[in-house]
């Protein structure tokens, strides 16, 4: 029902431009020397895959975009448990890699990075334990809700929360059909959407984030749709993806939707991203998934 | 304490009791107009013992058997000397003369001490005549406005009628429009507000060392009385000018009943219609427009001189709509939307006079306030008709009823006691939905939250004692409850002023309060918007709560000068703050979820000068404070600056009266630039392993309200020009609002700059748009 206040905000801002009796550009400068500027961190950790850790520094907001720098000259130490693993080896594109070490569920890791000339930084996260899904269900559905009938693909997702400790919660929904150039398959994202009136459920960036809070010790079900495309003929598989994710992140992913929500609007509060890296900025993050795959025959 | 307080209450009560004294009682009234007179000075001569009258303008002296010269006093009116052999309860009703306005020098010492002796501190009284000479945004005067240019008081965003008190938040003030709240007190987006000063007689502001009879917020209190009407003959004064009309009417109905009706309205919807159908001249039917209005209306009856009925009501809306109407042979389409928000008030109330010390008052009063929004579309389409209607309501509507006693034993005390109940009903939001088409199926259902009914309630003592020539204090209790959903809260709220005269000139006052506050204001927009969503305490989400020390040095200077300086320092509780990210409500209960509870502090100095009579009258107020904010979850748990912190705020009003034909008026306001949010660094997202996904860079906030917006300052000019008719009199008021034109900061943002220079090719830069340049006025006005 976001739309409701649109005329309302529509004759407020006509109203405003009507009066607005000019605008000049304030001489401000927000330049930031190369030594202040931050070390930026963006990792987020997963059971069965390699540690990645994206390295670059911020900038001033008033510089040109697209000219972020990657440091390739950043020495990416990682920690299990308090024990050093290894030193990640840098590749390209500020991307710094482990050899062969996969992380695994339940343990905190650790990344300090340290860059000659600028502040060391360090952050960590505990990979939270894989939630099972019980069950998906679904079920081909008419939407009425316009004009024409929309046909759609119901899932109905089911799993059991462990009411010991705070979970978080990302689901997610792939697709994959044959490429008509190659035989690989390719799975996109697609965006799923749940009833956000049931508490503490954000659908955010076509995933579904929810808290446990509301869900502790039971069965969880949550339903949603896709629609289904003309070209789906060519889908052959779904994967459902019930990610358990650290609190980290999941607050990373609400603040960084929110931020890019508000930025157009002058006179909402912006929003102030999560961010975990000691002395730096950034995100390291973690999670495990489960994964259900449905082959579809058209 | 409780006991200590008892004890102390007791031992007053009964100290002067045993010698033989009697009462002067009775109203004090304007000679011309037969007004009331509220807060006027009955004293006697020789001892200085006094009293000041009420609310309604009655007063009671009791004294010892012996002869007295009884002085009647209120600035702006000649004072009045009645010699009284007081053997028996005598009842009297003075009628005072105004002062001519340039003679104002007898009575001029009155008021000057008043101000030092009262023990009343942080308020201030603003003459509705010094409101009308001011200059004002587009020759509208507006009570808000003004009460903007006091110490302790800020303005929000510019050109708005918000206003911030001590630092507290725009919810937090008690606006009371004959004792009854006005909950949104907004017209036009907030530009404007909704008093029309020619129907209001006084108007007082309370910013700390709030006394027991007042409860409900936190921060201020906005006392706002009403006209009562002419007693002598009709009267009407109006005002024709840029934006709105205006015209009062009030007078005599017979020799016990007086009334008075005022009522504004804009009528820029009628000026552009013309061209907005020029613009629209393809449209079979097109009308749009927007106008505000209000409606003043209050009507007394006196039964006898103990008792007197009250009926008063205010009632304004702003509407906003479109309706248009395009066909194309048997086919049409036809859109409607409108937008509709405002208040009614009412009050009755009854006075009685139990006995001549014991004054009652009985009042029944409803308040309501409503937001609507309704769009609605009928379209036929090769002979198939389709409607469409969704309209959306939101508000809160209290109905109360509360009895206060004014209980005056003896000079040097005045007890006033009461209690008060009021059954809110909170309309968080209802969507109304009906569609039809030639199909079966319609549908017509109405969705959205439920309505919420609490129930609020009070009780309170308060006395206002004489100890000696040097001590008074008013000491008081406030008991306040609140019910909502089977959820009970309540709080014992101790009120204590005190004063001490240093010399005849000076002296210090001291204040210690608590105020709890049941109801929270929704605002998702750093604006006061009609949009905005009154709601009441929940389990979870906790009643607002304050406690605010003040400590003030008061001054008279030659009689003609009031000089203060205050310092306070409050602390808050239970703020709420919508959580990092959340967004407007939805449409259930879970707003509760999407805020989060915090603190607040402020603390400052005040320093005002005001000369209230002779030619030239006005204050220079200058206020140094800081107001600060804490969350656990916002802003990682650091405090920050309230938006409206703002650390130097001055104010220089000044009217001058050259003769009886001009007068000019100033206003200069000078306040540090709001703090606002904004980012200074960006960095990279995480991208995730998908394809297809893309994220925008992440600004960087270290804090928030991290940047100061330029500072704001203005200065308004405007000369009035008078003159005497057969019929009356006539006024032309020129202005000019902003006269140096300075581009204050409305908001900033970041924009790309391209092509500037090479070196600046595609860099950011912060770009302020302002609101109002400079504006010139004219408006006319009468009176007869």
């Amino acid at each position: 029902m976001k739309n409701k206040f649109r005329p309302f905000y529509l004759i407020l801002f006509s109203f405003i431009i009507f009066l607005i009796s000019c605008e000049k550009t304030l001489k401000y400068n927000f330049d930031i020397p190369e030594n202040e500027k931050k070390i930026v961190v963006n990792s987020v950790l997963c059971p069965d895959s390699l540690v990645k850790v994206n390295i670059s520094k911020s900038m001033s907001i008033q510089e040109n975009n697209n000219s972020f720098q990657y440091l390739d000259n950043a020495e990416a130490k990682l920690f299990e448990n308090d024990v050093l693993i290894e030193t990640l080896h840098y590749t390209k594109n500020g991307n710094y890699f482990s050899s062969d070490f996969k992380p695994e569920e339940n343990k905190k890791y650790e990344i300090k990075v340290s860059v000659p000339n600028m502040n060391n930084v360090d952050a960590n996260t505990v990979i939270p334990a894989k939630t099972n899904i019980i069950s998906v269900d679904t079920l081909t559905v008419i939407d009425h809700e316009y004009e024409y009938d929309e046909k759609k693909l119901e899932f109905n997702i089911k799993f059991k929360d462990n009411i010991e400790i705070d979970n978080y919660y990302q689901i997610e929904c792939r697709y994959s059909y044959k490429e008509i150039y190659g035989d690989e398959d390719v799975f996109y994202k697609d965006y799923i959407e749940a009833d956000e009136e049931i508490l503490n459920i954000q659908n955010i960036d076509g995933t579904i984030l929810l808290e446990d809070k509301i869900i502790a010790g039971e069965d969880f079900n949550l339903k949603f749709q896709v629609p289904i495309y003309i070209f789906t003929e060519q889908i052959k598989e779904y994967r459902i993806y019930l990610n358990s994710i650290s609190k980290e992140y999941y607050l990373y992913l609400r603040t960084r939707s929110a931020q890019e929500e508000t930025e157009d609007n002058p006179f909402a509060e912006p929003v102030q991203v999560f961010n975990n890296i000691n002395n730096g900025c950034g995100i390291c993050g973690s999670y495990s998934s489960d994964v259900k795959s449905f082959i579809f025959n058209y | 304490m409780k006991k200590f307080l008892i004890t102390a209450f007791l031992i007053c009560f009964f100290t002067n009791i045993y010698s033989q004294k009697f009462t002067i009682s009775g109203f004090l009234e304007d000679k011309v107009t037969g007004e009331k007179l509220i807060g006027a000075n009955v004293f006697d001569a020789e001892t200085y013992s006094g009293t000041i009258s009420n609310s309604y303008g009655f007063y009671s002296l009791t004294l010892k058997k012996n002869k007295y010269k009884i002085i009647f006093s209120f600035v702006g009116y000649q004072k009045e000397i009645l010699e009284i052999d007081l053997k028996n309860d005598t009842v009297i009703t003075v009628s005072l003369s105004p002062s001519l306005e340039l003679e104002g020098v007898t009575i001029r010492g009155e008021s000057v001490k008043n101000i030092v002796e009262n023990s009343q501190m942080s308020s201030i009284n603003i003459p509705v005549k010094t409101i009308k000479s001011l200059p004002v945004l587009l020759g509208e005067i507006d009570i808000i406005k003004t009460i903007q240019l006091l110490p302790g008081v800020q303005s929000g965003t510019e050109g708005t009628s918000g206003f911030y008190v001590r630092g507290g938040g725009p919810d937090q003030n008690l606006i009371l429009l004959d004792g009854v709240p006005v909950y949104n007190a907004n017209h036009l987006f907030g530009f404007f507000s909704v008093f029309n000063a020619d129907a209001i007689n006084t108007v007082d502001l309370i910013k700390g060392g709030f006394p027991a009879r007042y409860g409900g917020r936190l921060s201020s209190v906005l006392d706002i009385r009403m006209k009562e009407g002419n007693k002598e003959k009709i009267h009407g004064q109006g005002n024709v000018g840029i934006v709105s009309s205006k015209l009062s009417i009030d007078g005599p109905i017979n020799d016990k009943t007086t009334f008075i009706v005022s009522a504004r309205r804009t009528y820029i919807d009628i000026l552009a219609q013309p061209f907005i159908r020029l613009e629209a001249r393809d449209l079979d039917k097109f009308y749009a427009g927007y106008y505000f209005y209000d409606l003043n209306a209050k009507i007394n009856y006196e039964f006898s001189d103990k008792s007197r009925l009250y009926l008063s009501s205010y009632m304004g809306n702003d509407r906003a709509y479109f309706n248009s109407k395009d066909s194309y042979n048997s086919d049409y389409e036809e859109n409607k939307f409108k937008l509709q928000w405002g208040n009614i008030t009412t009050a009755l109330r009854w006075n009685y006079i139990l006995n001549k010390k014991l004054f009652s008052n009985t009042t029944l009063t409803y308040s309501r306030y409503k937001f609507l929004t309704g769009i609605q579309t009928e379209e036929e389409y090769d002979n198939s008709l389709e409607k469409f209607k969704f309209d959306y309501t939101s508000g809160i509507n209290d109905l109360a009823a509360k009895i206060d006693f004014d209980f005056m034993p003896n000079p040097n005390q005045y007890i006033k006691f009461g209690v008060n109940n009021i059954y809110h009903t909170f309309n968080p939001g209802v969507n109304a939905f009906k569609y039809s088409d030639d199909s079966d199926v319609d549908i017509d259902t109405t969705f959205g939250n439920n309505k919420i009914y609490a129930n609020e309630f009070s009780a309170y003592f308060e006395d206002d004692i004489k100890f000696n020539a040097l001590l008074r204090a008013n000491i008081g209790l406030h008991f306040s409850g609140f019910l909502v959903k089977g959820k009970y809260y309540n709080s014992l709220q101790p009120r204590i002023s005190l004063r001490y005269m240093i010399n005849e000139k000076l002296s210090v006052k001291a204040a210690y309060t608590h105020m709890t506050q049941y109801i929270h204001l929704l605002s998702n927009t750093s604006i006061g918007l009609p949009t905005d969503l009154w709601l009441p305490v929940t389990d979870t989400i906790k009643p607002q709560k304050s406690v605010q020390y003040a400590l003030g040095c008061f001054y008279n200077l030659n009689d003609k000068y009031n000089i203060s300086v205050e310092a306070f320092y409050k602390t808050m509780q239970n703020l709420i703050e919508y959580k990092e990210g959340a967004s407007f409500i939805s449409q259930n209960d879970s707003w509760q979820n999407k805020v989060e509870l915090g603190k607040g502090w402020s603390y400052g100095l005040e320093f005002l000068i005001k000369k209230d009579l002779g030619k030239t009258t006005g204050w220079i107020g200058y206020t140094l404070s800081w107001a600060e904010r804490q969350f656990e979850n916002i802003s990682f748990g650091k405090k920050f600056p309230y938006k409206y912190d703002r650390r130097h705020d001055i104010s220089i009003v000044v009217t001058h009266k050259f003769n009886k034909k001009i007068d000019v008026g100033l206003t200069w306001v000078y306040g540090t630039g709001n703090a606002i949010t904004l980012a200074k660094e960006k960095y990279l997202p995480y991208n995730e392993k998908t394809i297809y996904n893309y994220y925008q860079d992440i600004q960087y906030i270290g804090k928030r309200n991290n940047f100061r917006m330029p500072a704001y300052h203005r200065l308004d000019v405007g000369v009035n020009f008078h003159k005497q008719k057969k019929w009356g009199q006539r006024t032309w008021s020129i202005g000019l609002y902003n006269a140096y034109n300075r581009q204050n900061p409305f908001f900033v943002y970041f924009s790309t700059e391209y092509y500037d220079t090479i070196v600046n090719n595609g860099k950011k830069v912060l770009k302020q748009v302002s609101l109002f340049p400079i504006i010139p006025s004219i408006s006319y006005s009468f009176k007869f």
